[in-house]
This record gives C-alpha cells, sequence and structure tokens, in this order.
C-alpha cells in the first residue's frame, strides 16, 4: 500500500472541538488533521463518538466547542460548490427499498444537480459490482449489496472528499476485503477517504488511524505507529531451548535492549524493543554461540485487536495514561 | 431556480411517484377505497328513515277503526301500523322488547276533555337515544295528530254541505224577490208579510249553514273585509228594510246577494271537505340550479373529503419518512435546499392526486348521473388549489412531528374536523360565529361551496375561494419551506 506525502494543507481540520449532546454524551477536545490523497481510518467501539466526528465535519451537526475546517470553510457555511465535493455514506443504508438499484443512484446523482449519462451511472455501478442488478428493487438485494449502493451513491457525484461511516459493519469478510480494495482504488486516483470502522484489523488498510473511546482521541499515527505506541516499542519473541530462568530472560532483555518483558508460553518470552530490525543480527550472533538457551526468534507483529485493546487500557488506566504527545499529531 | 435546482426537484416528483405506483396495496387503498366509499355511499343511503312500527293503546276499538285507522295511510308510509291494544302494559313490554318502535296512547274520552275546554292529548311513547330519530318521532307523531283533527274537521265541514240550505235559499231568494215586488207594486202590507217571511227563513238558514257560511266567509276574509253576503248580515239587512218609505233598491240588493250567497253555496258543496279544510298548501321550487336528489348534493363533498384527506395523509407521512428513512442525513450534506426537495414532492402528489380525482370524478358523473352543468376547468381549477392548499397543510405537520403514527393521527383529526366542521354535512351557518372560525380553517370548507356553485349552478371560481385556498396554499408553501429548512439545518 501507498501512501501519497501530504504535499498540500490538510483538506479537513478540527481544533479542539467538542460537541456535547442533552444526554452528556458527545465528543471532546478533538484535533484532527486529514490530509489529502489519503485513507483516513477512525477507530473505536460502538458509542465511541465516531459517526458525531463524521457528522462534525458534513455539516449535519454544529460542534458545541472549538472549530471545523472543511475544503477551507466552516461546514455550517458549506457553499453548494462545497457541498457537491463531499461524498457521504451514513451508517445506516439509507436507500428507498420500492426504488430499483438504478433509481437509486439516479436519485443520489440528481441531488448533486447532476442529470448524468446512463455511462456515467454505469461506471460507478461496475466499480461497485452491480451493474447486473441495476433492474432489482433495493427492497429484494443482499443487505451487501445495500452497502455497495450505498457507497455507490456517495461516489455517484465523482467527490473530492468521502466520508464513509461504518461501511463494512456487518458484512461478510470476502466482502469486506473487496470494499478496502475499491477505497484503495479510490485513494490511489486521488480521492481523500475518512472511514470509520468497528473492525479494528481494517486499520491496517489505512494511511492513517485514529483511535476513539469514550468520545476522546486517543491516538492518531499510522498502524505500524500505532502498535508501537500501544506497546512502547516494537515486540520481539524469543523461544528457549528450556523452561527460561529469570537470569536468562535477564540477560535476553539486556542484550536486545527490552524496556519490558512478559513470559507468554512455556519456553516463549515477549520483549519489547525499540527497533527489532537493529538488534536482530546481534541476538543472531549470540544465539548463534549459545544454542542451549535460545533455539530461535522473531519479530512478533501483534493483531490491531490487541493493538486496540492495549490502547484502550491504557487510556482508561490513569496510572498508565498515553502520552499526550502520541495524540492527533499527523 | 436554476437547472440544477430543477433537476433536484425533479428527482423527489419522479420519486414520490415511482415510490407510490410501486406498491400496490398503497394504490389499491388510495383509488379502489375511495371507489368503494363512493359506491356505497350513492347506492346505500336512504333519502328517507324507514317506517316505524306503531301500536296503538284504546279502549274505543270503533272510534280507533273508524277515525284513527284510515287516517294512517295519508301518513305515506312513515308509520306502520302494527295493531291497538286495551293494555298500556303490553304495548310498552313490546315496546321494550323491540318488536314495536312507538306506543301511541290515544286520548280516553276526548270529547269531554274538548268540552272541558282542554286538548285532549296523544301520548307518544318510544325508545330511540338517537336525536334524530326522536325529531322523527315527534314529526310522525304531530302528522298524526293533524290527520285526525283534519277528519274530525272534513266530517263538521261535510255536515254544512247539506242540501237543505240550498233549498232554503231558493225560497229566501223567492220571498225576496216577493218583496221587491210588493215595494214597487205600493204594497206596503204585502210587503211587511214578505218582510216578516223573510227574516223566519234566513234566521233558518244561519242555524242550518253556520258552519259552512262561517268557511266561507274565513276563505274570503283571508283575501278582503268581511263578505257582506254572509247570511248574518243578509238577516240583519233585510230587518232593517224601511217598507214604510218603498226603498225598492234595498230589497233589489238583498235579492241580488240572496242569489248571490245561493250561487257561492252551491259551488261550496261542490268542493271536497278536504279541500276545505286545508285549502292551501305549499309547493317549492329550486331556483338557479339542477334539481338535486341527497347523492347528488353529496357526491362533490365527498371528492373534495377524498382529495383533501388524501394529500393531508401523503404530505404528512413524507418528511417523516424521510427522516425514518434516514434519507435527510444525505439531504443535509448535500446542495439540496428545502424549497427543492417541496416542489418536487408537491408536483409529484398533485399528479397522484389529480389522477385519482380524475378517476372518482368519471364515477361520479357516468356511474352515478351527477348533474355537471358548469365548465371542466372551474371544477379542476378547485380540485387543484384544494390539493395544494391540502398538500401544505400535510407538509407543515410533516415538519413538526416526529413519528408516522403522529401524521397519521394528525391527518384523522383533521379529516373528523372537516366532516364536522367544513359544511359537508351540517351547515357551517349552524355553527356560532367563533367556531365557524374553525371552519374557515380547513381547505374543504372552501372548496365545497365552491364544487356546489360550479357542479350545479354553473358559476366559475369565485374569488374568496381564490384568495383562500391559492394565498393559503402559498402561505402553507413558504411556512412548510421554513419549517423544512430548519430541519435539514446543522443541529
Amino acid at each position: 500500500m501507498t501512501t501519497p506525502p501530504p504535499s498540500e494543507a490538510p483538506i479537513a481540520v478540527m481544533h479542539g472541538v467538542s460537541k456535547v449532546f442533552d444526554s452528556g454524551d458527545g465528543v471532546h477536545d478533538i484535533d484532527l488533521a486529514i490530509n489529502r490523497g489519503t485513507i483516513f481510518g477512525f477507530v473505536g467501539p460502538s458509542g465511541s463518538g465516531k459517526t458525531t466526528t463524521v457528522r462534525l465535519l458534513t455539516s449535519i451537526l454544529e460542534p458545541t466547542k472549538g472549530t471545523v475546517e472543511v475544503l477551507g470553510e466552516r461546514p455550517s457555511e458549506f457553499r453548494s460548490e462545497t457541498r457537491r465535493r463531499i461524498g457521504y455514506m451514513p451508517q445506516r443504508s439509507v436507500l428507498y427499498p420500492n426504488l430499483s438499484v438504478w433509481e437509486n443512484l439516479r436519485f443520489s446523482a440528481s441531488l448533486y444537480g447532476m442529470s448524468r449519462s446512463r455511462t456515467d451511472l454505469e461506471e460507478v455501478l461496475e466499480f461497485v459490482e452491480l451493474a447486473g442488478d441495476r433492474h432489482k428493487r433495493v427492497s429484494q438485494i443482499s443487505g451487501g449489496m445495500q452497502r455497495r449502493l450505498s457507497l455507490a451513491a456517495a461516489l455517484v457525484h465523482d467527490p473530492e472528499l468521502i466520508f464513509l461511516d461504518e461501511p463494512t459493519a456487518g458484512i461478510d469478510p470476502v466482502l469486506r476485503r473487496k470494499l478496502w480494495d475499491h477505497f484503495e482504488a479510490l485513494r490511489d486516483s486521488g480521492h481523500t477517504l475518512f472511514v470509520t470502522t468497528q473492525y479494528v484489523g481494517e486499520a491496517a488498510y489505512c494511511d492513517y488511524v485514529g483511535v476513539l473511546a469514550d468520545g476522546r482521541l486517543l491516538l492518531v499515527d499510522t498502524p505500524e505507529g500505532l502498535r508501537n505506541a500501544a506497546f512502547g516499542g516494537e515486540v520481539l519473541d524469543v523461544e528457549f531451548a528450556r523452561l527460561p530462568s529469570g537470569s536468562d530472560v535477564d540477560e535476553i532483555g539486556i542484550l536486545v535492549g527490552a524496556t519490558s518483558s512478559d513470559i507468554v508460553g512455556p519456553r516463549l518470552v515477549r520483549f519489547v524493543v525499540e527497533d527489532v530490525s537493529e538488534i536482530l543480527p546481534r541476538l543472531g550472533t549470540w544465539a548463534g554461540e549459545r544454542p542451549d538457551i535460545v533455539t530461535g526468534f522473531e519479530q512478533y507483529l501483534p493483531p490491531f485487536d490487541d493493538v486496540f485493546v492495549q490502547v484502550i487500557e491504557r487510556h482508561r488506566s490513569s496510572a498508565d495514561p498515553l502520552p499526550r504527545t502520541e495524540v492527533a499529531r499527523v | 431556480m436554476s437547472r440544477e435546482a430543477w433537476v433536484r426537484a425533479w428527482a423527489f416528483l419522479r420519486k414520490e411517484v415511482v415510490e407510490i405506483a410501486r406498491q400496490p396495496r398503497l394504490v389499491v387503498t388510495l383509488v379502489l377505497a375511495p371507489f368503494l366509499i363512493l359506491a356505497l355511499f350513492g347506492a346505500g343511503y336512504r333519502q328517507t328513515t324507514g317506517p316505524l312500527r306503531t301500536m296503538f293503546v284504546t279502549s274505543d276499538e270503533a272510534a280507533f277503526e273508524n277515525v284513527i285507522a284510515p287516517r294512517l295511510e295519508e301518513l305515506g308510509g312513515s308509520l306502520v301500523n302494527e295493531g291497538h291494544t286495551a293494555d298500556r302494559r303490553e304495548a310498552i313490554a313490546r315496546l321494550r322488547s323491540g318488536a314495536i318502535d312507538v306506543v301511541v296512547v290515544v286520548p280516553e274520552d276526548p270529547e269531554s276533555t274538548i268540552r272541558a275546554n282542554e286538548r285532549a292529548v296523544f301520548e307518544v311513547l318510544h325508545g330511540r337515544l338517537d336525536p334524530y330519530e326522536q325529531a322523527t318521532i315527534r314529526l310522525v307523531a304531530n302528522a298524526t295528530v293533524d290527520a285526525v283533527n283534519r277528519s274530525i274537521l272534513e266530517e263538521l265541514v261535510a255536515e254544512g254541505q247539506t242540501e237543505s240550505a240550498e233549498t232554503q235559499l231558493d225560497e229566501a231568494e223567492a220571498t225576496a224577490t216577493a218583496l221587491r215586488t210588493a215595494l214597487e207594486a205600493g204594497d206596503t202590507a204585502k210587503a211587511r208579510q214578505e218582510q216578516a217571511r223573510l227574516d223566519e227563513q234566513l234566521a233558518a238558514i244561519e242555524s242550518t249553514t253556520g258552519t259552512s257560511d262561517s268557511v266561507l266567509t274565513s276563505i274570503r276574509g283571508d283575501f278582503g273585509s268581511r263578505d257582506a253576503t254572509s247570511v248574518g248580515n243578509l238577516r240583519d239587512r233585510a230587518g232593517s228594510l224601511d217598507v214604510a218609505t218603498a226603498d225598492v233598491e234595498a230589497a233589489r240588493s238583498l235579492e241580488q246577494d240572496l242569489a248571490a250567497l245561493n250561487q257561492s253555496l252551491r259551488e261550496f258543496r261542490s268542493i271536497e271537505p278536504q279541500i276545505l279544510v286545508s285549502p292551501f298548501g305549499a309547493d317549492s321550487d329550486l331556483v338557479g340550479s339542477v334539481e338535486l336528489d341527497l347523492t347528488d348534493f353529496y357526491a362533490p363533498g365527498v371528492i373534495a373529503l377524498l382529495l383533501q384527506h388524501l394529500a393531508i395523509t401523503f404530505a404528512a407521512l413524507s418528511l417523516v419518512r424521510e427522516r425514518a428513512l434516514g434519507t435527510t442525513e444525505l439531504f443535509r450534506v448535500s446542495p439540496l435546499r428545502a424549497t427543492q426537495m417541496l416542489v418536487g414532492k408537491y408536483a409529484g402528489y398533485l399528479g397522484v392526486s389529480a389522477l385519482i380525482a380524475a378517476a372518482l370524478s368519471a364515477l361520479m358523473f357516468f356511474g352515478f348521473g351527477v348533474p355537471f352543468v358548469g365548465s371542466v376547468g372551474a371544477f379542476a381549477a378547485v380540485l387543484v388549489l384544494l390539493v395544494l392548499a391540502s398538500l401544505g397543510v400535510g407538509f407543515v405537520i410533516s415538519s413538526v412531528v416526529t413519528t408516522d403514527t403522529q401524521a397519521v393521527n394528525a391527518a384523522m383529526i383533521l379529516l373528523l374536523l372537516s366532516i364536522f366542521f367544513s359544511g359537508f354535512f351540517l351547515s357551517i351557518d349552524r355553527l356560532i360565529p367563533e367556531v365557524q372560525m374553525v371552519s374557515w380553517l380547513l381547505p374543504i370548507t372552501h372548496a365545497l361551496d365552491s364544487l356546489r356553485d360550479v357542479l350545479f349552478r354553473g358559476a366559475g371560481v369565485d374569488l374568496r375561494t381564490l384568495v383562500a385556498l391559492g394565498g393559503g396554499g402559498v402561505g402553507l408553501f413558504v411556512l412548510a419551506s421554513l419549517l423544512t429548512g430548519r430541519r435539514l439545518a446543522a443541529e
């Protein structure tokens, strides 16, 4: 996956944005910047404030505090021309069940004042692989097809900035993978995507990931940076020839410059280090000389589920908060 | 509006029409249900209530059979004689069981009551709660009593039409001639003799024809002063005739008037007693309109009521459903404006309503033969104005309610208000002015009068309707646009 370097000013920026509802829920002190030509993933548990953030960026909601700027304008003051540059796919499939796939797509195009040619619409349907189903009514197609049609409706006017609120929710892994392929294709053709998801693993497909919990943005980084931030560094698994003693673990820890270690199996110890690639040669030499102690080692890439849990736990543990500097830097 | 704005409005028009057309059940309820309602109304409405099954309580069987029973036929089938009994409790028991509708208790010994200078009262018992039916029973009871009263009067009149009075008048007329001849001849003694005989004859006539004479006199009295040819008057003039001065002219006048009275009595005898007792009738005629029966009169009201209800319901549910579906979220992000959406929805619903109106009108005119003397253009214009104003009401409702249920309830409340306050069933003139204000807030109130005038009097669309429905419709559109615009704005 390639990430175009941010060559211009961010396409969307939030500064100290809060939106508090009557119930007390909402989002608090969000600082965020989204670079053009990237996929920005917004990950968080249900109710964490992902949809509220999308709605603040798309002019559906106005912030209680702070400033939002999208495409150089405050959302509440969007001009029609600016709105035409934005695509939005809501969390729910907002389609008319009695209209056909084609009619729904044509209606969405009309909302943007576009009486697009049949070819244009067919291209969008081809893109989401629904061209063969154009005459079916929405009430007769599957949930996954409805999600793809919703995506097509958000793309039909060829927007520059696309907000997709949980586009993969409730659909099977194969289709999710296909949708992410579509997102990557869009990113590669110069579009900017802001995608929220509950599936933490999807963070891997993003150029940047923001982690949201309890209405607060905990962390913004690249997927790799997110792993490091979650565990305090890169992770190295070392397999011992026998049940390791405390001195064995300490000796290896000193060798690799580990900041922490954890016994995760009968002969397996996990070390957190600053840079695995740097210490692998040194550890290889040492292990070659001491085969009776270490039988193998490798870098461990923790699944994003674990990364996410780690980040959330660190946020919720007042004793070990995430450093403020890690938040909202893109 | 710009080209893009029209594209958006057209998208909503097309979407609304297609959505309605794609729902067969909705189309059935929208088109067939009004058809069936109108058909049922036209085929099943009875212009008269059913006959009242009536039992009489009387101990005088002969009087009932001779006086009352024959008169019941005059009531035109509004009453069915279920027989008579002397037992009041038995009759009331049958009333309670539902076997009969009314018990009429005939007064005992009415002659004595009347001689005591009191009315003999028929007691009417029934078990109906409906005030409308109670009024009907009162009307039938009064008509029954009137028939009995007329029967008695007719008998009296018939008695007055005796031939003996006519013979006596012939004799009196001859005596008057003899009196005049004696005066002309200067035979005073014979004249006095004839004068005395004439007085006796007139006294006898007065006692014989008193009733007939008073009936005749009262009939004439309705048109002028008391008639100089009444028997009493003639007797007075005969008595005061001065034989000594040989007043031949007075005698001739008396002779002529007696002849005139005789002629009147002959004519009086040829008149039916029923005519004499009820000499005047009434015949009304509608001016400036075709003749209508009740189905004709109510048909335009049914169409107007259905169209208003459909338009309000369409519009009231429209924006609520967009919100429930979540599409308003898309609208907020898009460049769509509230007015563009409303223009499209108005046009779509107007088109669907026009189709339904055309179908209902065809049924009304070709199916039920409702008369139509006005112009199709004026009729269509009133319906279009009605639908536009009703859509405005519906969209305002839709802008303020939050659920489907609230929208439907609001539409139903307006339907009920329209049935009671629009002049559909009852003339709004029967409402106090403060309540009439509610009537004038309803689009149908303005449309209903206009539709009847167009259909039955051949009138055009009057200015009041144009201003009320047109102006009101525009005002409601502006209000709905503002409210919908607020709903689409950022929260």
